[in-house]
């Protein structure tokens, strides 16, 4: 039996007809763990990735608990040491910080369910490169370790976006050329995946998929990488730069040597604030495929959606002076940036627009993954429309460097993309790993995140508009009940992530078998088997609209969801016309 | 509503603040800027509602439920796409109206009148105001920033080549400027209320907002706003003049104004030796000869030397990277200061 493709569609009332999953597929067609270390499959890539950036969120995140426990109390320029000293904080930060962006964040989403589901909704056996793949792997995991002997060697206190001079214009501490290193390597690795995407999209499509036939995440996935391609480079010329300017004492970003430290952030910027649109575009992109398949309709507006992609991607790259606006740059350009920032919210806002048009007439389904796409509109809708207060000149000099901003991109970064990363691993879980997680702890878990995520970050708004100055390991006492709800939040949104932890591993061993396509989705990874055969479907999946519903039926909860005979029979017959 | 905002605010300590969101407005853009915010708010909050109540509306009403099947509706529709990104872009365009006209006051100091400035220096981890003006007989380096109400004031400032970026906010004014090595940034502003009448006896918090290290969230003073020029002057001087101070309160306001970022007084070296441990401790230099600090004649001229002619004699294993000081009439005071602040690290 070829996953969802029933050659004889099952009579429920029969009842007997249960799913029998494949007996090889590709968890245990190769065993032993150096296969998994030299595999060309795109599936065992993308779960090490999904293995690996969960690491990075659970150590970014234990740091995270770290510095909130320290901000429980005020600290004095006598006494800051509530927990540890200063200098503890500002290494802790620096490294939740870098661990967060560049081991989570930015490979988050794409690499782990993007390398995963991409080949498998195109019904295609793997990626164009898969060699290219497993070297961005490999890369990943070298950049991981350069950051882990950041760790070990004592750590860094620069901050994560590394602005000189502070960062470069020391003696050269070893840690500082680790974590250059790091970012680097990591960098070539979000090339590659990204490179490699693109091909895929170009060149494996099936007959009868054109672009617009692709479901929206691929269409996010495709704006990310052109993203990733064309900005990363500019932040491994940046550190390149600055190891030219150590080596030849020649002025690029240090004072001393006649540089600019103000060209350092515009370079930096230049990439992070694309960065920023690689973290959040793939998130969009699950989104979609959240909200269609839980309220079972066609998005509104497709084409909309999947510009708007294109159009953030490309208007992204022309907004990086809204980081810099009191840097002592021309006042000329700070109002070009700030006009431009605008423009560079209306994509976003149809996105939203066009996912509430979505849910209008459907039949909303309250699973797991669909809370996390509800809490995403709500979370984006802060984070986004905070973002028009950064954006105006006027109220940005006040608001820059001050718990306002950070308040507004964890709005945005962990707000929606922790919450779609969240979602989309529900939502592809029974595919992954052919079990299904337990829907009442997974709905628990989703609430809990979204009550410690508003804690944790509404008290920040308040206390930036007041002028708290972000990256203080003590602050001033009128500040305390704000970092003090703030740390509660962060507990409630750590205890949310633990049960999730907890609950998955456990339906790894006791949950029950899922079903090829137990949402009645209709993208094509759902035609095959759950897991996947290692050569992803055993039959040639029927290629036809990501959001056609109607051609799919429940049958039971064993069976799930399965292909009309209709649908089936026709395909046929128009696949035998077609000889 | 604002009152909502308000009695929530009420309800929160906000001993110390104008409104719900933001400290008193202290300068005369502090009120554009808050009615800016205000504007964007409630703009955010009309779409913000309208969006969740959509999507709360639409959850609740078409749910999952039995006899309930999704309607397949239009997949798109042109007319209202389009209403609904020009409509936002409009209001956009309005946002970013506003904001550019209070960022051009912003940045504009009046040309009709005369402006004070005033030079600041900002270093790990410390401001240096320097305040000269009518009644003062010379340049006053204060910790403090006093300035005088309703006068333009231009504030010029930077950092040593060899420190890192600071940068200079204060909430009350609704500004913030970045002190970068190698440039002169500038901000102006026109206090409209003094700290008493704010309410605040030790003046407007003034914080380093671009992250410097270790002292970063310490590199916190205070701006105080008179009505009179004779209050101004009695605080200038207060600050500014260290001479009135005890000796060893002198010698530790110098150390942390002026020696901090080169000299540590835990016993680690930073860009010159520590000062713990440096008193009567005998020190080889460059030169070979040998010297310490103490208050024999001997130690109170090398004293001497190494601050107002370091370049004089250097210590061994360390750059001729110190600054030469000179504080005119003041230094003997100063040294004195400085000599008991020594002593009291000594071993
Ligand atoms: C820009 C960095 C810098 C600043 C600021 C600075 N120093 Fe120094 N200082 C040095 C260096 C470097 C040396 C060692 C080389 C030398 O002797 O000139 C030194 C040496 C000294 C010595 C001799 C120490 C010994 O071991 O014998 C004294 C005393 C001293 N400084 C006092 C001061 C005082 C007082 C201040 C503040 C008013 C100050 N310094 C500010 C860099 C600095
Ligand atoms: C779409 C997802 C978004 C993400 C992931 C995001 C992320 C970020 C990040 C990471 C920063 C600060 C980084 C730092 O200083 O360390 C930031 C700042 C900023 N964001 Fe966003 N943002 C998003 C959306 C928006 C939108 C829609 C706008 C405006 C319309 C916006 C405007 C700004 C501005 C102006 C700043 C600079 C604030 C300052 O430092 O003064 N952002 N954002
Ligand atoms: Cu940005
Ligand atoms: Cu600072």
């Amino acid at each position: 039996m070829a996953g969802g493709v029933v050659e004889k569609p099952a009579d429920p009332a029969a009842g007997g007809d249960v799913y029998r999953p494949l007996a090889v597929n590709y968890i245990n067609k190769f065993k032993g763990i150096g296969n998994w270390l030299i595999t060309l499959d795109h599936k065992r890539i993308g779960i090490m990735y999904l293995g690996a950036v969960t690491f990075a969120l659970l150590l970014g995140g234990l740091f995270a608990i770290l510095l909130r426990t320290e901000l429980l109390f005020p600290g004095t320029a006598a006494n800051p040491e509530v927990i540890a000293s200063n200098d503890w904080y500002n290494k802790f930060f620096t490294l939740h910080g870098a661990v967060m962006v560049f081991l989570f964040i930015i490979p988050g989403i794409p690499a782990s369910m993007g390398n995963f589901i991409l080949p498998m909704q195109l019904g295609a056996k793997d990626l164009a490169l898969p060699r290219v793949n497993l070297m961005s792997l490999w890369l990943y995991w070298i950049g991981t370790v350069f950051f882990i002997g950041v760790l070990v060697l004592g750590g860094l206190d620069t901050g994560w976006t590394l602005y000189p001079p502070y960062s470069s214009g020391r003696d050269v501490q070893l840690t500082l050329i680790f974590a250059y290193t790091a970012v680097f390597i990591l960098g070539f690795s979000s090339i590659l995946t990204g490179l490699n995407f693109i091909v895929t999209m170009h060149k494996l499509r099936p007959p009868g998929m054109g672009m617009y036939d692709m479901p929206l995440f691929l269409w996010a996935l495709y704006a990310t990488s052109l993203i990733q391609v064309l900005a990363t480079p500019v932040i491994g010329i940046t550190l390149g730069l600055s190891i030219v300017e150590h080596l030849f004492k020649i002025g690029i970003f240090l004072p001393e040597y006649g540089g600019d430290p103000v060209m350092y952030q515009h370079f930096f910027w230049f990439y992070s604030h694309p960065a920023v649109y690689i973290m959040v575009l793939p998130a969009m992109g699950v989104q979609s495929e959240i909200i269609a398949t839980f309220s079972r309709k066609h998005v509104f507006g497709y084409k909309a959606i999947a510009w708007s992609s294109i159009a953030i991607a490309a208007i992204g790259f022309i907004v990086w002076g809204h980081h810099m606006f009191v840097s002592g740059q021309s006042p000329t350009a700070g109002i070009i940036f700030s006009f431009l920032t605008f423009l560079v919210a209306i994509p976003s806002a149809i996105k939203v627009f066009n996912w509430v048009a979505t849910l209008y007439k459907g039949s909303i389904d309250l699973k797991t993954p669909m809370i996390y796409g509800l809490n995403f509109i709500y979370l984006f809708g802060v984070g986004g429309l905070t973002g028009l207060f950064l954006a105006s000149t006027a109220n940005n000099v006040h608001l820059h460097d001050t718990y306002f901003v950070i308040a507004h991109f964890h709005m945005v970064m962990v707000g929606s993309v922790l919450n779609a990363f969240l979602g989309g691993v529900h939502l592809w879980w029974p595919k992954m790993t052919g079990r299904m997680y337990s829907e009442f702890w997974g709905r628990i878990a989703a609430i809990f995140v979204f009550l410690g995520f508003n804690l944790a970050f509404m008290p920040q708004f308040v206390a930036g508009t007041r002028g708290m100055p972000r990256r203080y390991a003590n602050y001033l006492d009128e500040f305390t009940i704000f970092h003090q709800l703030s740390t509660i939040g962060a507990y409630l949104l750590g205890l949310g992530v633990v049960i999730q932890v907890t609950y998955l591993i456990h339906s790894l061993f006791k949950g029950k078998q899922a079903p090829p396509n137990p949402w009645g989705a209709s993208s094509l990874e759902w035609q095959s088997d759950s897991p996947p055969d290692h050569h992803n479907f055993t039959a040639k999946p029927i290629v036809m609209g990501p959001y056609d519903y109607e051609n799919w039926e429940y049958v039971s909860e064993n069976r799930g969801w399965v292909l009309k005979r209709e649908v089936v029979e026709t395909r046929k017959t128009l696949a035998k016309a077609d000889h | 509503m604002t009152s909502v905002l308000s009695s929530l605010g009420n309800a929160l300590p906000l001993a110390r603040s104008g409104s719900y969101w933001f400290p008193p407005q202290a300068s005369d853009v502090a009120a554009g800027h808050d009615f800016l915010y205000d504007f964007t708010l409630w703009l955010c909050i009309v779409f913000f509602v309208a969006i969740c109540g959509a999507t709360v509306y639409f959850t609740l009403k078409y749910r999952k439920r039995l006899g309930h099947e999704a309607v397949r509706t239009a997949t798109h529709n042109t007319k209202l796409e389009l209403a609904w990104s020009i409509g936002p872009l409009m209001l956009l365009m309005a946002i970013f109206g506003i904001s550019t006209y209070w960022y051009l006051h912003m940045i504009s100091p009046p040309k009709d009148e005369y402006v004070h400035q005033i030079d600041v220096n900002a270093q790990r981890w410390n401001w240096t105001f320097k305040i000269k003006g009518e009644g003062l007989d010379g340049t006053y380096e204060c910790a403090k920033l006093h300035l005088i109400k309703d006068r333009p004031y231009q504030i010029v400032m930077t950092t040593p080549d060899n420190d890192v970026i600071h940068s200079l906010f204060i909430p009350a004014f609704r500004l913030k400027q970045d002190c970068v090595p190698g440039r002169y940034n500038k901000l102006w502003f026109r206090p409209t209320m003094t700290h008493d009448e704010a309410g605040l006896e030790d003046g407007f918090d003034l914080f380093c907002t671009e992250y410097c290290g270790t002292g970063h969230s310490d590199m916190i003073t205070k701006v105080m706003v008179y009505n009179t020029e004779a209050e101004w002057k009695a605080g200038v001087v207060a600050d500014g003049d260290l001479t009135t101070k005890p000796a060893l309160d002198r010698g530790r306001m110098i150390y942390e104004r002026l020696c901090k970022s080169c000299h540590t007084i835990d016993g680690s070296a930073l860009i010159g030796p520590s000062f713990k441990g440096l008193w009567g401790k005998s020190k080889e230099m460059e030169s070979g000869a040998s010297h310490k600090v103490d208050s024999s004649a001997e130690g109170r001229t090398y004293l001497r030397e190494s601050v107002l002619t370091p370049g004089k004699e250097i210590v061994k294993g360390y750059p001729n990277q110190m600054t030469p000081f000179t504080w005119g009439d003041k230094t003997d005071s100063y040294l004195e200061g400085i000599e008991a602040y020594l002593e009291s690290l000594k071993d």
